[in-house]
């Protein structure tokens, strides 16, 4: 079973709360690991699956657009309006460490 | 810089498609500049919870004719890929994009472009080429990332559809670069895909690598001269690395146009994991033989053909060509001309491009034909031909005819009309040297001095006279006076 | 059974009814039964004025579930990090009813983002079930399904990405719809897992179920997997008109013997069911028994998916344009806002958003994803043979009882049972009826059945000659 193979540990965790973005306590590490294994372990069930080769990524047909303008019936402010707005623009964090 | 056979350059082009009307995702505008912040927008490219892309039909096609203009091979189905980051520019914190796997695929992979540098052909390999969005755009309250507290977003710009052109490493040095870029822009200005003068239109990805060493990413150079000293400044910096013995990081490094240097980030590109997965809300659009054999029979004529038939058919001259085509209004502009005239082709090339254009000034240049209607033009250039006007005459008139003057009531107010020649002439050139005495002992000792005669010569004859034919009627005159003198001084 | 929705329409368009009486009644009910049962995240306290006196929904109010966008009515999701959230759009199937001239009286409860089977993983605490308090309602449209099973309203929407219309439909005793993939536009429904999701309607009668149906499902341009349907008003007739007793005789049922004689399935269940099959015979019905195995590992593959679409889709709740924020953003870097914002997140959607992204992650992504994918595609084709030649899937609506409230639902493998027979619909993107046949006790007894796509039409016409039979 490969959930054998890969490395359960709280690096994995780091690694998950790092590329999801999500802070997680000390406690909600531990958690999370036991978790995963438990939940890993019932996916791992599928590999017995003598599947297809086929992948389906979709169940509907692919559709188009004609190159049309429409003009939204909001306006941006109106979209926007529970961001932090500064001279119409939205206020976000800084993308500079340090 | 020479060409370094060590150097390996490889683009990364992401081309705006600014013909399209809309973004690539949704109904906005893609009209964003110039407007206030976050007023073209829509809940789609804000990616707000519930909204969903539906693709823009003309950025497909737009990318099919780029794939065959660049001989490639076309998938048989355009697919989506979502890229995973979070950055406050990127409303879902993922871009709609293609890959390369996954079960999904480029739009078209492995052509090519052939270009020019230093007189010879070059051939570019072109990897692949992606339509994907474009993100919002940051700017910062200070003025510069470094030292403001945090970001402004416009998201504007955020969905406008970009197409994203990966070349092979097949480029040794800047000057090779450059005239690639140059051609690629050409071919997609006739295939209008994209009007470059409009500002950040174009952004290039460089990888550069020296012989053997890794490879490094210098990303977002903007124009074309960054592009130039961003790769100066890079093979700089990896040689004198590699010559105190330090082995060159495979990174990303961004260019600081301020400083004009390269500038490492503290993300390796390598630790990324982008988790990329075939979109879940674009299912595939099959591509039919038929549609790209619409699309094939539909092409515009691409820069090399019109390029030669310039060559062939008017007879202008390769280098003027190459002029005429670098801007297709242009070309298309001289070709409309020479319906209307017989003059020579490489005469109106000439005088199109070293005369014209300079008075219409490169940011009007798309719009040659309603400054100067090319009937006009060639109005002007038959009569050059026909001998009824000089070549001083068109040079003069064709500021005019740019600030909006016709040519037939040009011609007639100024009295250019009507070439001064032979027999008139000659009268005029003894009227001239009798009212010029002074000048005309300086030119029978000094020849140069007989510039001034013709000045003189074409004031007297409202510059319709052919200077040359001029010069020579002076100077015939001044050969028979100087033999009647002898004669007088022999006896 | 008469369609409820229809009587009063028809009434007021006679001038026979009151306009406001039917909204003035939902509020009341409202009134006292939600704070028993937990039902409405927001709920509105007037009834509006100007009531539309015509529209196939005029005067009639409607309970929508809250990861549906109604623009100036906040959409929470019922999530902390959606608390405030009023959007300045509404979901296309919104537009649609309120323009018939529905009044929506309020968002209803759900599972976080609709992560969860029970309704327990809300931020605004569980729903109870209304017909014992103890027991949970099924998820993740439990406020919609105790809507209407307590009375406050005969028609209300919900979502079903993995069972989340039909399971709290038979947990609550009443009628649930997952349509065919792509029949009812998903624009504006708060997306967990795009290939999957579909908004349903969940009713009061079988009647009630097919009337609301046959007005939102249409084509939406702005939903790129929507597609338009081939009935043309066949479903509002089946809504109208007698139950027609033949179709019972024109289908072939097939009950898939694993997901019955599951491990799990509780036997009192079982042998209903049974009695409910029997019923269905008498009635001319011919059901045969498969045997498909695979089906078992339907949950497995479904969770593979949901999870790695759901981490995507919920990338972008960062608080930056909107949402919770903890932090404000010239406080810290980008990265440091989204991790202590995101860390708003209930903890069914954290793990699920994790072991998303740990599924796409470089590395895994053959190993599961693409598995997964390819085992969805051998999936449909054998429910293809199965449904082929008139064929139609029969199983319990639930093959257990609803489950305590408090229940533990860390491991996902104990509702195997319940998640098999209700994901396959999903995985395939088949049309799904859960349909209510009695009780047991307070215990509600159902079955669910499987059709072709497009095959709602049928679906509904067995659901009303079910509900009279049954009656």
């Amino acid at each position: 079973m490969p959930t054998e193979n890969i490395e359960l540990n709280e690096e994995l965790v780091d690694k998950l709360s790092w590329l999801s973005r999500i802070k997680l306590s000390e406690e909600e590490k531990i958690k999370l690991l036991a978790e995963i294994k438990i939940i890993l372990s019932y996916i791992d069930e599928i590999l017995t699956l003598e599947a297809g080769s086929e992948e389906i990524t979709h169940l509907a047909q692919g559709r188009v657009r004609e190159d049309i303008k429409l003009n939204s019936t909001e306006t941006g402010m109106e979209l926007l309006h529970q961001s932090i707005i500064e001279d119409g623009y939205v206020k976000a964090p800084k993308v500079y460490k340090g | 810089m020479s060409s370094d056979t060590d150097v390996k350059i490889g683009l990364e082009i992401h081309v705006q498609l600014t013909s399209l009307k809309t973004k690539l995702f949704c109904s906005c505008s893609s009209d964003y500049r110039d407007k206030p912040p976050n007023t073209n927008v829509c809940p789609v490219c804000l990616g707000l919870p519930g909204s969903l892309p539906v693709v823009n039909q003309k950025a497909i096609e737009k990318a099919l004719r780029v794939a065959i203009a660049l001989n490639m091979k076309i998938a048989e189905k355009i697919s989506w890929a979502r890229k995973h980051y979070f950055y406050p520019d990127l409303p879902k914190n993922y871009q709609i994009t293609q890959y390369e796997g996954k079960g999904v695929t480029s739009i078209a992979k492995e052509g090519y472009l052939e270009y020019h540098v230093n007189g010879n052909v070059k051939t570019a390999r072109i990897r692949r080429i992606n339509l994907e969005e474009d993100p919002g755009k940051i700017v910062y309250h200070t003025g510069s990332m470094l030292t403001s507290k945090y970001s402004l977003i416009d998201y504007n710009r955020s969905g406008i559809a970009l197409l994203e052109i990966v070349t092979e490493p097949d480029f040794s040095s800047p000057r090779e670069v450059l005239a690639f870029l140059h051609e690629l822009r050409t071919l997609l200005e006739y295939l209008d895909i994209a009007d470059f003068k409009l500002e950040g239109s174009m952004r290039v990805d460089v990888n550069i690598s020296l012989a053997g060493g890794s490879r490094v990413e210098v990303k977002n150079v903007g124009s074309l001269s960054d592009i130039e000293a961003a790769i100066i400044y890079e093979v700089t910096r990896q040689r004198s690395l590699a010559e105190k013995g330090v082995k060159v990081e495979m990174e990303t490094r961004h260019w600081d146009q301020e400083r004009k240097v390269t500038v490492g980030t503290r993300t390796k590109e390598s630790e990324e994991d982008y988790r990329y997965f075939p979109d879940p809300n674009l299912p595939p659009v099959y591509i039919s033989p038929n549609m790209l054999e619409d699309l094939s029979n539909t092409m515009p004529e691409l820069p090399q053909t019109v390029r030669k038939k310039l060559v062939q058919v008017y007879g202008v001259s390769e280098y003027l060509s190459s002029v005429l085509v670098s801007e297709k209004k242009l070309a298309e502009y001289f070709e409309e001309v020479m319906k209307r005239t017989n003059i020579d082709g490489d005469r109106a090339a000439s005088i199109i491009v070293n005369d014209l254009v300079g008075w219409v000034g490169e940011e009007r240049m798309n719009q040659i034909n309603k400054i100067v209607p090319a009937s006009e033009l060639a109005e002007l250039l038959e009569l050059l031909k026909r001998g009824t006007i000089t070549i001083k005459i068109v040079k003069e008139a064709i500021p005019e005819l740019v600030s909006g003057k016709r040519t037939r009531e040009l011609l007639a107010s100024k009295g250019w009309i009507g070439k001064v020649s032979g027999h008139e002439l000659a009268e005029i050139v003894d009227t001239v040297l009798k009212e010029n005495a002074n000048a005309v002992t300086d030119a029978l000792n000094n020849p140069k001095a007989i510039q001034h005669l013709v000045g003189k010569v074409m004031e007297a004859t409202n510059k319709r006279a052919d200077p040359k034919e001029a010069f020579e009627l002076i100077s015939k005159k001044l050969e028979e006076f100087k033999a009647k003198v002898r004669l007088q001084e022999d006896r | 059974m008469k369609s409820r929705v229809l009587s009063f329409v028809e009434d007021l368009r006679r001038g026979a009814a009151d306009q406001y009486k039917y909204v003035e009644k939902a509020l009341e009910e409202a009134a006292k039964k939600d704070p028993k049962f937990n039902i409405f995240i927001t709920l509105k306290g007037e009834i509006p004025e100007n009531l539309a006196l015509s529209g196939k929904l005029a005067g009639v109010p409607v309970a929508i579930k809250d990861n549906i966008v109604t623009k100036d009515l906040r959409t929470t999701c019922a999530s902390k990090i959606l608390e405030n959230f009023v959007p300045k759009y509404s979901a296309t199937v919104v537009k649609i009813i309120e323009k018939e001239g529905a009044v929506i009286i309020g968002k209803t409860n759900m599972d976080e983002f609709a992560m969860g089977a029970l309704g327990t993983t809300s931020a605004f605490g569980p729903t109870l079930n209304p017909l014992d308090v103890k027991l949970s309602p099924g998820g993740s449209s439990s406020g919609s399904a105790a809507a209407v099973s307590s009375g406050i309203v005969d028609i209300a929407l919900g979502s079903d990405t993995g069972g989340s219309v039909r399971l709290p439909a038979a947990w609550t005793g009443v009628f649930g719809l997952k349509p065919t993939y792509g029949a009812v536009s998903r624009f504006g429904l708060i997306s967990y897992a795009d290939s999957m999701d579909q908004i349903g309607p969940i009713a009061s009668t079988a009647s009630d179920l097919a009337y609301l149906y046959s007005i939102i499902s249409s084509f939406d341009p702005l939903d790129p997997t929507s597609s338009g349907n081939p009935w043309g008003n066949k479903i509002e007739r089946i809504a109208r008109e007698e139950p027609d007793y033949d179709i019972l005789r024109s289908i072939k049922l097939k009950v898939p013997k694993e997901l019955v004689e599951h491990p799990q399935a509780d036997d009192s269940i079982v042998k209903e069911f049974s009695r409910a099959l029997s019923k269905l015979e008498s009635e001319g019905a011919e059901i045969s028994e498969i045997s498909e195995p695979s089906l078992l590992k339907v949950p497995q593959v479904y969770y593979i998916i949901a999870f790695s679409e759901a981490s995507s889709n919920l990338a972008r709740f960062d608080g930056v344009r909107y949402g919770s924020r903890v932090i404000m953003p010239e406080e810290v870097d980008w990265d440091t806002y989204y991790m202590e914002n995101r860390a708003l997140f209930g903890w069914e959607v954290k793990r699920r958003i994790m072991l998303g992204a740990f599924i796409l992650s470089k590395g895994y992504y053959e190993m599961y994803y693409s598995m997964a994918l390819k085992a969805r595609g051998m999936i449909k084709s054998k429910v293809e043979q199965m449904l082929s030649g008139g064929g139609i899937i029969l199983t319990p609506g639930s093959p257990i009882p609803p489950l305590p409230i408090d229940y533990d639902a860390t491991d996902l493998s104990r509702l195997n049972a319940v998640d098999a027979p209700l994901m396959l619909a999903n995985l395939t993107g088949l049309p799904a009826i859960t349909i209510p046949v009695g009780k047991r006790g307070s215990i509600p007894i159902s079955i669910q059945l499987i059709g072709s796509p497009w095959s709602e039409d049928i679906l509904l016409s067995i659901a009303k000659v079910t509900e009279e039979i049954f009656g």
